[in-house]
């Protein structure tokens, strides 16, 4: 037996709060963060709502004191990852073997699109600063340059399942003795590349999203970051650090069925739960709450669905898709909903599914609609799945 | 636990995909650009395939169903790809269309392909591969990323086997940012004889090396890798320490050969200088950038290197070094900038 690593903090942005604490308070007073556009410049404004955070670049900068031209991605990950490390000092952090894993998807695009505007009109213009922060190791680098996090430093980009695989890495990496503590996480900010994508796979709602429903008809995109710090017990306990969970199984598969589809089986999906199942050593029964990928895909609810029908059917544990309250944050998703899952075994929180109406009917199950607290969850599931059939479940559980 | 490499696919600027080069040699490169010199991709995947796959992913394809084919794998435990800019074409390509259509009227091919792991993804397509798929995308530490978690879950125990690799590309887009921001020395400033001679910038480079890892030996065994690690944010003693400490572990007491990623630009070579003279390898010191260009996984084409080296004894000479016998150890140490450095130890089997 390995032994365990705990989550010892968290750190989240995103379109429902600024924190984790505002965060809860979204789930509890019922309150989505899908909007109208106002921040991203698109000619969609008005056609997509979206999940923003809801900070302007000027006032992100404000909120941290970094500069205003900077990525709107590396504003949102410093903010989550240094929330994350909030109740320990970087100086005390740096006399163990540290790691930072990040992930996103598309880095500083938000930046390079602006570049793109001036550069296709002539290969001399458009402004240096807008392209440097292009590659998606610039925000990881920024951030652990600016947080003092050195050592062990990397970024992983699996599409949508980019921070489950952070988180996995990093627990890995302790159990192998190989690091003391991680921060692992990751980020993406709203971008006309990813929002004008999506759009022409013809997979987003011009509504609120409506995960795990039957009037499904696509998702909302999102943006935010969140982080999760990962240490052994030895090192908790010599930070006296607050425990939130263990985490306690993981697994990462592929679906090789089609670059942008799970297959109608869920066979990805299947294996990433089953494979944390066996990790744990923990039956399907154990399970207490499962925060799906729930994008609100025709595709990917069906699949997903089906896989969770394989595993569970017929004693399906309590679930639902926070996606309807965050969108679809992409890279940041899996560690975004992995501190949703964490606080869901600290606090015993169910989340609610945001504007759920109609089970889906070729599932037995239908989602949770209340936010419910105070009650005894022990194990939690998490799914991230993504473009080129990245399929990754997170297993968190009481400590 | 040993982990062997069993198996290299390796696109370069050389005749490295059909293995020309040990017999012809080098190709004496010039210029700014180094291209990679591409093998008729027909060979790898059916043709109706192939028109949708942009030249990276090509690129992945072929050189990971080598590596394959030379281990004699049939489906990987795990897939594993190292790279720094990942699916640039079909990035830029969608990146052009939304600006010059006003977000109008988008295909979703290129967009769809865009993704940093659909090279990954692509080849778990092809073999039909539902294991651990993952990419890593950090620089110029890109690669032993990959490689490290590779040699992770080798270590676990749950798999014996893992297809690892870093590729990147050069687009005509990027090659123009890039040389806007002065990673690249001016075209007709660089000959084969001058590659090393200190200026500012290096040479634009591309390549797609794939391994196949494994903690069985095999008949087509090249060597294997003792120890592999990246530091970030470290200054150059804290390298050094480290190095010692590597080879200390793996009780070497005179290491063999030092294979480095100097790259002609006079602030990363300084920096690889002071490393090879901290660690008394000045005379034993090898460099690969030469042969492949500058880019983010660039590192990857110099363990085919190492590999090579370590396995055949006609490589050096090939390959253009001055050997006086086959190395049996050689440590290859890579850094961009200062910022990110790696070490990976290989020792002949």
């Amino acid at each position: 037996m390995s032994k365990p690593v705990y989550i010892t903090g968290l750190g989240l942005i995103s379109a429902i709060g600024n924190n984790v604490s505002e965060s809860l308070l979204a789930f509890e007073h019922h309150v989505s963060g899908v909007a109208a556009g106002k921040y991203l410049p698109t000619r969609y404004s008005d056609k997509f709502p979206l999940a923003e955070v809801k900070l302007s670049n000027e006032e992100l900068a404000l909120k941290t004191g970094l500069s205003p031209t900077l990525s709107r991605t590396i504003l949102l990950s410093y903010i989550a990852a240094k929330e994350a490390i909030s109740s320990f000092s970087i100086k005390q952090l740096q006399e163990y073997k540290l790691g930072f894993i990040s992930a996103n998807t598309v880095g500083g695009m938000d930046k390079s699109e602006n570049f793109f505007i001036d550069y296709l009109k002539d290969e001399h213009n458009g402004h240096l600063r807008d392209i440097v922060n292009h590659d998606c190791g610039k925000p990881t680098d920024f951030v652990a340059k600016e947080l003092g996090l050195k050592g062990f430093i990397t970024t992983i980009s699996t599409a949508c399942s980019s921070s489950a695989n952070a988180i996995m890495l990093g627990s890995r990496m302790i159990k192998a003795g190989k690091l003391d503590i991680v921060i692992a996480g990751g980020v993406d900010s709203l971008t006309r590349f990813t929002l004008n994508g999506f759009n022409s796979l013809m997979i987003v709602d011009d509504n609120q999203c409506r995960p795990l429903d039957q009037t499904r008809k696509g998702l909302n995109l999102g943006e935010g970051a969140a982080y999760v710090v990962l240490m052994n017990e030895k090192i908790a306990k010599a930070f006296s650090a607050p425990i939130y969970c263990e985490l306690k199984g993981y697994c990462n598969t592929n679906d090789s069925h089609h670059q942008t589809a799970l297959s109608d089986a869920g066979n990805g999906p299947y294996l990433a739960m089953q494979g944390a199942l066996k990790m744990s050593n923990l039956n399907a029964k154990d399970i207490d709450y499962i925060n799906m990928h729930g994008t609100g895909t025709q595709n990917n609810d069906a699949s997903e669905g089906k896989a969770v029908e394989r595993i569970f059917h017929p004693n399906y544990p309590k679930l639902s898709s926070t996606k309807s309250f965050t969108g679809h944050t992409l890279g940041a998703s899996g560690a975004v909903e992995a501190v949703f899952s964490s606080l869901a075994i600290k606090n015993g929180l169910i989340y609610p599914n945001f504007n759920f109406t109609e089970a889906i009917e070729s599932l037995n199950f239908s989602p949770e609609i209340k936010y419910q607290k105070g009650l005894p969850i022990r194990n939690v599931l998490s799914n991230s799945f993504g473009f080129g059939g990245n399929c990754t479940s997170l297993l968190f559980s009481k400590a | 636990m040993s982990v062997y490499i069993n198996g290299i696919g390796n696109i370069s600027a050389q005749h490295t995909v059909d293995k020309c080069i040990l017999k012809n040699g080098i190709e004496n490169i010039s210029g700014n650009r180094y291209h990679c010199i591409e093998p008729d991709y027909s060979q790898f995947v059916d043709g109706k395939q192939i028109r949708r796959m942009s030249r990276v992913i090509k690129m992945g394809i072929a050189s990971s169903t080598l590596a394959m084919r030379e281990a004699s794998l049939l489906s990987p435990q795990a897939i594993i790809v190292g790279t720094s800019l990942g699916c640039m074409e079909d990035t830029f390509s969608f990146l052009s269309k939304m600006v010059q259509y006003n977000e109008e009227m988008l295909s979703p091919t290129a967009f769809i392909h865009s993704t940093h792991n659909s090279i990954a993804a692509q080849i778990a397509l092809l073999f039909q591969c539902q294991v651990y798929n993952s990419t890593y995308v950090h620089r110029n530490i890109s690669f032993e990323s990959a490689l490290l978690d590779a040699m992770l879950l080798l270590e676990e125990g749950n798999v014996d086997n893992a297809l690892i690799g870093g590729i990147d590309e050069i687009t005509n887009t990027s090659f123009t940012i890039m040389n806007r921001l002065g990673h690249f020395k001016e075209s007709k400033q660089v000959t084969p004889e001058n590659f090393y001679h200190p200026g500012k910038g290096s040479v634009a480079g591309e390549g797609a090396a794939f391994f196949v890892l494994a903690t069985t030996q095999s008949k087509s065994t090249y060597a294997k890798i003792l120890s592999s690690q990246t530091f970030s944010f470290c200054d150059s003693q804290e390298i050094v320490a480290s190095a010692k400490l590597m080879l200390a572990e793996n009780h070497i007491d005179q290491l063999d050969l030092l294979l480095q990623g100097n790259n002609g630009d006079a602030d990363d070579d300084a920096i690889f200088n002071e490393i090879a003279d901290s660690i008394q390898m000045n005379e034993r010191t090898l460099y690969f950038k030469h042969l492949c260009g500058e880019y983010g996984t660039a590192s990857a084409f110099g363990m085919t290197i190492a590999a090579e080296l370590l396995k055949n004894e006609i490589t050096a000479k090939k390959f253009g070094y001055a050997l006086a016998e086959k190395p049996n150890t050689i440590l290859i140490y890579n850094q961009s900038k200062g910022i990110h450095h790696s070490l990976t130890l290989l020792a002949a089997c």
